[in-house]
Order: C-alpha cells, then sequence, then structure tokens
C-alpha cells in the first residue's frame, strides 16, 4: 500500500466535473446532487480499488455512471424535469451575449437519449478520447463513436445549423431559408 | 468540398457548445453539502483509525 498521495484528497477537484455530468445523466438538479453525493461515498468507501497514477476523474465518472443505472433501474421511473432543470437553473445568471441561444441548446441537449447524453458529455464537453470514455462506458470505440456523431448531427438538427443528410442544406442560400422558416422540413 | 468543410465547422459549433455548458455548470459553486460530507467522512476515517 502507497500512502504518498491519497487520492481521497483530491476527490474534492472533481467536485464541480461530477455535477456536470450527473447533471446531463438526470437533467434534475436535486437528483443530480444526490447522485453526486452516492458517488462520493461510493469513492470512499472503494478507494483501494483506484489505481494510482490512472485518471481519478474516469475512475468517478465511472463509479457516478454506474450508480446513476442501478439506481434507475430500481426506480424504473422517469425523474426527468422535462422542462429542463440544467436549463432553469443556469438561465438566473444575467443575461448576455449567446446566453439565449445556450439556453436553446441545452434545452436541445436534454431531448437526447441517454446514450447520446454521456457520450458527449465524455469526448464533446469534458475531453475525454473515444478510447477512454468506451473504457467508461463499457462499450465499443466504435459504439461511443457512433453515438456521439448521431448527437451532434441531432444537435445541429435541434439547433437549425443543419438539416438531416440532406448535403445541400448547408450552402448559404438553403441555410438562410432554413432560418427564415425554422419550422420547414 | 464546401459542404465538408461547413459540416465539420457545425460540428465544431456544437463541441464548443459542449465544453461551455460543462463549464457553466463547473463555475457554478459547489453546494457546501459536499464539501462537509468529504469532511464527514475523513473525521470518521480519522477515527476509525484509533
Amino acid at each position: 500500500m502507497r500512502n504518498d498521495i491519497d487520492p481521497r484528497d483530491e476527490l474534492v477537484e472533481h467536485l464541480s466535473a461530477l455535477r456536470a455530468f450527473a447533471m446531463s445523466l438526470t437533467r434534475n438538479s436535486a437528483a443530480a446532487d444526490d447522485l453526486v453525493q452516492d458517488t462520493i461515498e461510493k469513492a470512499w468507501k472503494n478507494i483501494d480499488k483506484f489505481e494510482p497514477g490512472t485518471n481519478l476523474r474516469a475512475w468517478l465518472f465511472t463509479i457516478q455512471r454506474n450508480a446513476f443505472y442501478s439506481s434507475r433501474r430500481k426506480a424504473k421511473r422517469e425523474v426527468a424535469d422535462i422542462d429542463g432543470a440544467m436549463a432553469a437553473s443556469l438561465s438566473e445568471k444575467p443575461a448576455h451575449d449567446g446566453r439565449l441561444a445556450m439556453n436553446d441548446f441545452r434545452k436541445a441537449f436534454e431531448q437526447l437519449p441517454i446514450e447520446q447524453r454521456e457520450a458527449l458529455m465524455f469526448v464533446g464537453a469534458s475531453g475525454f478520447s473515444y478510447e477512454e470514455a468506451a473504457d467508461m462506458c463499457g462499450v465499443a470505440v466504435g459504439t461511443i463513436k457512433s453515438r456521439a456523431n448521431r448527437g451532434r448531427r441531432r444537435l445541429a438538427e435541434l439547433m437549425g445549423l443543419a438539416e438531416g443528410e440532406d448535403p445541400t442544406i448547408l450552402d448559404a442560400t438553403s441555410a438562410s431559408v432554413i432560418a427564415a422558416h425554422p419550422q420547414q422540413g | 468540398m464546401t459542404h465538408n468543410k461547413d459540416v465539420s465547422s457545425v460540428m465544431k459549433q456544437i463541441d464548443e457548445n459542449l465544453r461551455q455548458v460543462y463549464r457553466d455548470v463547473e463555475t457554478n459553486d459547489v453546494p457546501d453539502r459536499f464539501k462537509e460530507l468529504l469532511a464527514k467522512l475523513k473525521e470518521q476515517e480519522a477515527s476509525n483509525a484509533k
């Protein structure tokens, strides 16, 4: 047993990231905070299973992910806040440039299936590699890539940045038509 | 190809937005309950070790 660095002392540095990830899973701030608490307690208890020198945040995300799915299986009920707790809790900040668009983006994000949300949280938002994300989710690298890309495409659609598979839609003229008539298609 | 360039710029924009959402949540203050929880766990550990 090595005792030079106690990873438990580093947990505090990952609390914000855990909350961000929990929010993307639960879409509900109360449920997210309960999930973070559960994760901290589990991590503390199982800290001897953490391999020093490996990525602590990835380890914590994996615990949190497992905790989330096992409690979801137990509860078997949808706790998601359909109106978007994430958007609501963040929109209280003073509005400035881009804020409105960001709220739209969060709402769009919350509509994605959970596999796509977590893939995008890992590789899009937190900067893990596809390999690391695949490891954390216990699936193949190709699966993570396809979930992340489907998620990105869906977000682009929801945000009116692109339209399905239509390759012509992104030229300037079509884009302005879409912008003028967002409900079209 | 223009189309591919546009698609990749849209995807870059999406990823930039994702990072921004993440940063927004990350910069929110961490509730005291988590710092208190860590302190409590540490205290229990110390008293168990005695």
